[in-house]
């Protein structure tokens, strides 16, 4: 795991520190080279002198150099020949003009100043033959010690400054990430039971704000989720209570009477209750993506009678007529079980709410696979969108059948887009409502 | 005693209706929260089975104008919502008990004994009258040790008077209190049952403790 405090700061400190180290081989550098300008002009200065005790005799030169500690010197005459040397020095130096690097013949690293010269004769005319050349040379021990302290104390400097430098960077962005560790606390004590929580948005550095209302947007989702969930739990124990308190009520009455129960209205309950179980069934199972899909050639007209049949009794005692428009051979390839509870939801939820004395229809083509239209009545443009909500009621204080905790048409959409077909309601404005499936 | 069910749901509703017809209750029911209130508006009942999530008006709007009206029926909620907070409402909205679905029909019987002293302010499931004793809780009644064979209506029609002794009832509020809607109207039906429920009481005893105050009604106790 890499810590992003950790990797700033040693960035940070990797950075200051070429830096430095880069600003010290500059000064170092310039600081020798101002010291090695100041030597060379002592240098040029002692060679003069040195050169001032050369003399002219003859036609020949003459030049004693004298020993001097730590330096040596050596002349050439015009022709290139060996003039004089210091006392000690065995070897020839190099023979040039101007400031210039070399090995001392002590094995020492030392500096040169060549020059050329012509020794003064009085009354005569400077020789024909050229000037001399002196090459002074010495140890720079003294320069080099000069760069040596300059980078001594650059170093110590610079260790401090490193130091110091460390030390705020991890200081800042401890406190920079401050807030970092509040949202931590305050996202740990959120739970479901209190995700009501935002986070707070004011006081948040410019970088935090964008992540804290992402976060705020999935809490509200969170919420919204959790809220909806438990709605439907709510009303999954509901539509599961009322018929299971019917059934007991039935049969504790039952039990205590001398007369026969009702076993027919017992068995509808448990029947209702079965669907209800199923329906919740399939609905788990489609949530958890384990439906198995097939294929069958399936009249739809039979399929739509079949699936009617349930729904038969309940129309007909409130009044409303049925009519199945589709032709007889019209047919679909598709997953039958599935696109019976499909229709079935379709039909049952148009049976159960379309105003006495109406009609239910059930057509194909125009586009649609299938379309249950009924007379209404109308459902608000509003709620439109929401029937196939997983809680959806038209009217909470609706008839409670058992079957109608909002699944139905929730379900019927589920299974729908698992058989590759689109359920879509439309409200005709007259009061007609059309549930439609078309192919997706 | 004549209670009023209000219940959506057919199955549940049907089979309280006939558990309670069973009790010895006088029964009416409704099936939504509209008719529920205009039942519970014209007759004078005594505990109101009222259910929650109802079509036309829910079960709290219901209670709320029974209450804002002063009505004195008590009232039993029956809901499958069973949390804290549903309860609370239903509570504060003046419902005197509070029954989850699915229940038990003895529980049921129960509260609704309890529901029915209260409504006649007694603590006491059993009511003495000189040497008769009427148990609401068995729904039996005793003259002088001896077990009175009361039929269910002649019951219901000792056990409103005893909830009123000393009061004069009159036909007509014994008539609301212990026949329901479905029972043949027709004051002759009452007289018989009197009848029939006095020669049962006072027959053989010399203490006569029922009653007939003419033009008035009837009244159950001892007369001083």
């Amino acid at each position: 795991m890499s810590s992003i405090r950790a990797r700033l700061t040693v960035t940070s400190l990797v950075a200051v520190a070429g830096g430095l180290i880069a600003l010290a081989f500059a000064l170092y550098a310039a600081v020798r080279d101002v010291a090695l300008q100041e030597h060379d002009a002592e240098l040029r200065a002692r060679a003069e002198a040195l050169s001032a005790i050369a003399e002219r005799e003859d036609g020949g030169y003459e030049l004693n150099l004298p020993a001097m500690p730590g330096a040596f010197a050596q002349a050439w005459r015009p022709d290139g020949s060996v003039l004089a040397r210091t006392p000690g020095l065995v070897t020839d130096m190099e023979m040039r003009l101007g400031g210039f690097d070399l090995t001392l013949a002590d094995g020492r690293p030392g500096r040169a100043y060549g020059m050329a010269f012509t020794p003064r004769e009085e009354g005569r005319q400077p020789p024909a033959d050229g000037p001399l050349v002196l090459v002074l040379a010495e140890g720079i021990e003294e320069v080099e010690r000069t760069g040596a302290v300059v980078r001594a104390r650059f170093l110590v400097l610079g260790a401090l400054a490193l130091a110091a430098i460390g030390a705020l960077t991890a200081w800042t962005l401890a406190r920079a990430l401050r807030p970092l560790g509040a949202l931590t606390a305050a996202l740990a004590e959120i739970d479901d039971s209190r995700l009501a929580v935002r986070l707070p948005l004011a006081d948040q550095p410019a970088e935090l704000v964008a992540p804290v209302r992402t976060l705020n947007e999935l809490l509200a989702r969170l919420e919204a989720s959790f809220a909806r969930e438990r709605q439907f739990t709510a009303n999954v124990s509901h539509e599961l209570r009322t018929p299971l308190a019917g059934l007991r009520t039935l049969l504790e009455v039952s039990v205590r009477s001398p007369k026969p129960g009702d076993a027919a209205a017992a068995l509808a309950i448990v029947v209702e209750m079965c669907g209800l179980v199923e329906s919740l069934l399939l609905l788990a199972r489609l949530d958890g993506g384990q439906l198995a899909i097939e294929r069958d050639d399936i009249a739809l007209a039979a399929l739509v009678d079949a699936c009617w049949a349930p729904y038969q009794a309940l129309a007909a005692a409130r009044g409303v007529a049925f009519r199945n428009r589709i032709a007889a051979d019209a047919g679909i390839a598709s997953d039958r079980d599935k696109l019976r509870v499909v229709v079935g939801n379709l039909l049952s939820n148009a049976a159960e709410y379309t105003d006495r004395g109406g009609w239910i229809e059930v057509t194909t083509g125009d586009g649609a696979v299938l379309d249950v239209t009924d007379s209404g009545p109308a459902i608000p443009e509003a709620e439109l969108a929401r029937v196939f909500d997983r809680m959806w009621r038209g009217d909470a204080a609706r008839a409670a059948t058992g079957v109608h905790c909002g699944i139905g048409l929730s379900l019927a959409r589920g299974l729908a887009t698992q058989l590759g077909l689109a359920l879509t309601a439309r409200s005709h404005g007259d009061g007609r409502v059309s549930f439609r499936l078309t192919e997706l | 005693m004549r209670l009023l069910i209000v219940e959506d749901y057919a199955p549940l509703r049907d089979s309280l209706a006939r558990g309670l017809r069973d009790a010895g209750y006088a029964v009416d029911a409704a099936d939504n929260g509209v008719d529920g209130l205009w039942y519970a508006e014209n007759h004078p009942y005594d505990v109101v089975i009222l259910d929650v999530m109802l079509p036309g008006l829910d079960g709290f709007a219901l209670l709320g104008r029974l209450r804002a009206a002063g009505n004195a029926a008590r009232v039993l909620v029956l809901t499958a919502r069973d949390t804290v907070n549903d309860r609370v409402t239903g509570l504060d909205l003046g419902a005197d008990d509070y029954l989850v679905k699915p229940f038990a029909f003895d529980e049921l019987l129960a509260r609704v004994r309890a529901l029915v002293r209260r409504r006649y302010e007694r603590v006491e499931p059993v009511i003495r009258i000189a040497d008769l004793e009427v148990d609401t809780r068995a729904r039996r009644a005793q003259r002088a040790g001896r077990p009175l064979d009361l039929s269910a209506r002649e019951y219901a029609l000792l056990e409103y008077l005893a909830h009123r002794v000393g009061h004069i009832v009159s036909r007509g509020e014994l008539w609301d209190h212990a026949y329901d809607e479905a029972a043949e109207p027709g004051s002759n039906v009452l007289d018989v049952h009197i009848s029939r429920l006095r020669k049962k009481v006072d027959d053989g005893h010399d203490g006569k403790l029922i009653h007939t105050r003419r033009g008035q009604g009837y009244m159950l106790g001892e007369l001083r």
